[in-house]
């Protein structure tokens, strides 16, 4: 468990256009409530990559890079866990339908590997039917691995 | 001393091309296109006695699997041009997104510069 003295929990829920800038400032606030709360550096990057390669699928594979389209994140972390979800106002995703990319035959595509990084990274990933709402919760190294 | 752009500098040392990546997140859509675009103007730029092009990581301290997406893309193009692109002293968060996808297969990856420099290919 991080060696956190901050036991409430926080907790983010927002909006933002369809454009990797304006969502950095939150990915930032992540990084910083995990800093703050001790947890360890190997986590904290897994996390950021995680939220990344999402949001970035969110924007780029969801809504197309729709200005119009939003995307929706929500997080919450506590001692023991952090919990996001993200949602894009695309039509879906089939998260099935992704090649593993540590096939020989697929290791050099450039493309392909984001949610693959996110199930790797992330303790937990599910998805609602539609395919448009990806959540992820990781738990520390610590917990994992002596629950 | 070297050739600077907005997001590397280049320098010569024996055979190699040696690029130091400037920034420290290698994540965002604008900085990934500027520095893909740097590597590649060195690649197409590379003097006829370098047979290597070492990438110095030393700066990076994250990066997406966007920047992946660039270094796949120039791997291949270096190939061709019968180039061999090493990557040096990547911090060891990002070294296990390599190992985790397996394109520490495909990369001449060393710890240091030096090695890079210097190494035999694998």
């Amino acid at each position: 468990m991080p060696s956190s003295e901050k036991t409430d929990a926080w907790r983010f829920a927002q909006t933002f256009a369809s454009v990797s800038s304006s969502v950095a400032p939150f990915l930032d606030a992540v990084v910083a409530e995990l800093e703050a709360r001790s947890w360890n550096p190997g986590d904290v990057f897994a996390i950021r990559l995680a939220l990344d390669e999402a949001v970035a699928n969110a924007i780029e594979h969801g809504n197309r890079r729709d200005p119009d389209k939003k995307v929706r994140l929500s997080a919450e972390i506590s001692g023991e866990r952090i919990l996001v979800s993200i949602q894009d106002e695309g039509p879906g995703f089939n998260f099935d339908a992704i090649k593993d990319p540590t096939l020989d035959e697929n290791l050099e595509l450039p493309q392909g590997r984001g949610l693959f990084l996110i199930r790797n990274f992330m303790t937990h990933v599910w998805h609602n039917d539609k395919g448009n709402i990806i959540y992820m919760e990781k738990i520390p190294q610590d917990e994992a691995q002596n629950p | 001393m070297g050739i600077s752009n907005a997001r590397t500098v280049t320098r010569y040392e024996k055979t190699s091309a040696v690029v130091d990546c400037l920034d420290s997140k290698l994540n965002e859509e604008l900085t990934i296109q500027a520095w893909g675009e740097e590597l590649g103007n060195v690649l197409d730029s590379i003097p006829k006695n370098c047979d290597r092009l070492v990438v110095n990581f030393r700066n990076v301290q994250f990066m997406s699997s966007s920047a992946l997406r660039v270094l796949i893309t120039l791997n291949t193009k270096a190939r061709v041009k019968k180039v061999t692109l090493f990557l040096c002293a990547i911090n060891a968060n990002i070294l296990e997104v390599f190992k985790i996808t397996k394109l520490d297969s495909i990369f001449q990856i060393r710890p240091t510069e030096n090695e890079a420099v210097n190494s035999m290919i694998k």
